[in-house]
């Protein structure tokens, strides 16, 4: 049985098309993923992400208990702020990569993966001490994105925020509109943009009012389309319980200096030794890249497989990324892809496929 | 909205025939159902076609579907514009996003297709 998020019948009102996505039932665009894409970069577009695991950890150990589990360096978030991290197994395989915001000094929130949501509540659950509160918040809570160049006029007109007062992951509990709201500067887009945490309630009047001042509700379609145009990679995807930060190239999230951490070994172990694939970016000149689908050199030898296609409606071409023999993950290399009936020829690319305007683009995120 | 001078088989493709040539194309519900249109795959000018072969494809940002003919015959034009600027298929799938044109080698595969409300009754079944 599919659920719907709290907003469900207010996007079946827009006339939203809807897919199965992590046993939810969500939409996957509006009016076409394409004009929803292109508002994003342009001007702004709003989505209903309420999908996406939102993990309350808390208690006077949770510091020490998120340095031991998580890659990244946990000591460099002040109240107030986030961070992006994997959490990994005792093998390197990643659980999931999310974004861990500190909301108070001994209060954290992670905001995970759809899929991998009850791996990572039941992955905490098992690791941590007793000192140490772990609640699935999941269901209590929405989560909108909107995201884009203007986003940071309509934090202000809508909510009355600031948008100097945030930086890149900074999270603010505010009132506004009658409510309250827990705000971050964050994103999946490689646009400016905010994601906003609040009950049911006021996800609806938000979103009325955000609708009202004219922004375009945009689907997962266009999600993954902005994800991908940035080569960020994506959770079951491209990262996977099978692979590893060296080769998934996230290397620069695992901080192997701060100590010990579950995985470090193994991961460390990866890094001196070096991965035998690497997950590379490519463009195609013609024709859609789908993921599963077999790499091959010209060749004519198996080098890879993708992970994920797609379309870049800024480039107007097929992009994509997948995890190739390291000795062929290199930027101008001709590939070719098999599709149904055909080859689809173009070249390893790097990562973002796009220019993007901004000196600081977001990281990835969940 | 199921334009009344055309014919329509089950893969969702349009025929309007007229005198010994049938200009083809997919429905308002195909290029709905496929979101935007980013590429269109045509057969050459010149190829010889038989009715119910994949011929060509039609790529929409979130999938990939064949095309078929719903007409036997030789291939005498085929629309520039649907290859130049797919999203013409989305906005008019009727007219300007027609995609090929065929010499009919047998006229009686039209009986085989269906009119207006036959396929309007079809689709509400899917």
């Amino acid at each position: 049985m599919l659920k719907g998020t709290p907003l469900y019948d207010e996007e079946r009102k827009l006339g939203a098309r809807f897919t199965e996505f992590a046993g939810w039932e969500l939409p996957l665009y509006y009016s076409s993923i394409i004009e929803e894409h292109v508002a994003v970069r342009n001007s702004c577009g709003l989505f209903d992400i309420s999908h996406l695991g939102k993990i309350a950890v808390s208690g006077e150990a949770t510091f020490s208990f998120l340095q031991s589990i998580a890659t990244n360096d946990i000591a460099k978030i002040p109240p107030g702020s986030g961070e992006y991290t994997l959490f990994c197994n005792e093998s390197g395989g990643v659980i999931d990569d999310d974004i861990v915001y500190r909301l108070a000094d001994t209060s954290y929130l992670i905001i995970t993966n759809a899929v991998p949501t009850m791996a990572m509540f039941n992955w905490l659950n098992e690791k941590k001490p007793d000192k140490v509160e772990v609640e699935n918040l999941t269901d209590n809570f929405c989560l909108l994105a909107l995201q884009g160049p203007n986003s940071p006029q309509v934090l202000q007109s809508i909510f009355k925020e600031n948008p100097a007062d945030y930086s890149h992951y900074t999270v603010r509990a505010i009132t506004a509109l009658g409510s309250k709201f827990t705000v971050s500067k964050s994103g999946y887009t490689g646009e400016e943009g905010f994601e906003i945490l609040c009950e049911p309630a006021a996800a609806k009047s938000a979103w009325r009012a955000m609708l009202e001042y004219g922004i375009k509700p945009a689907g997962l379609g266009a999600r993954d389309t902005l994800r991908l145009e940035m080569g960020y990679p994506l959770y079951g995807q491209d990262i996977t319980i099978e692979t590893n930060p060296v080769e998934a190239g996230l290397v620069r999230f695992v901080a192997v200096d701060k100590g010990e951490f579950i995985g470090r070994k193994s991961i460390f172990e990866r890094i001196e030794k070096g991965a035998s694939k690497k997950l590379a970016g490519f463009i195609i000149d013609r024709g859609i890249p789908r993921s599963g689908k077999t790499v091959l050199s010209t060749s004519g030898d198996e080098i890879g497989i993708v992970t994920s296609g797609g379309y870049s409606p800024v480039l107007r071409r097929g992009v994509g990324m997948a995890y190739v023999r390291s000795e062929f993950a290199e930027v101008g290399l001709p590939i070719e892809i098999e599709a149904d009936k055909k080859q689809l020829k173009g070249h390893i690319a790097k990562r973002p496929f796009i220019d993007i305007r901004r000196p600081k683009a977001s990281s990835a995120a969940s | 909205m199921t334009p009344e001078n055309l014919l329509y088989n089950k893969e969702h493709e349009w025929v309007n025939a007229e005198d010994n040539n049938a200009v083809i194309g997919i429905t308002d519900y195909a290029q709905d159902a496929l979101g935007d249109i980013v590429y269109v795959d045509l057969p050459q000018v010149g190829q010889q076609v038989k009715a119910g072969e994949a011929i060509g494809e039609i790529e929409s940002v979130k999938s990939t579907a064949e095309l078929h003919t719903p007409v036997s015959g030789k291939v005498v034009e085929i629309n520039q514009q649907a290859i130049d600027s797919p999203e013409i298929v989305n906005e008019k799938p009727y007219d300007n996003g027609w995609l090929f044109k065929v010499e009919l080698s047998n006229h009686s595969e039209l009986d085989d297709l269906m009119k207006a409300q036959a396929y309007e009754k079809y689709t509400k079944e899917l």
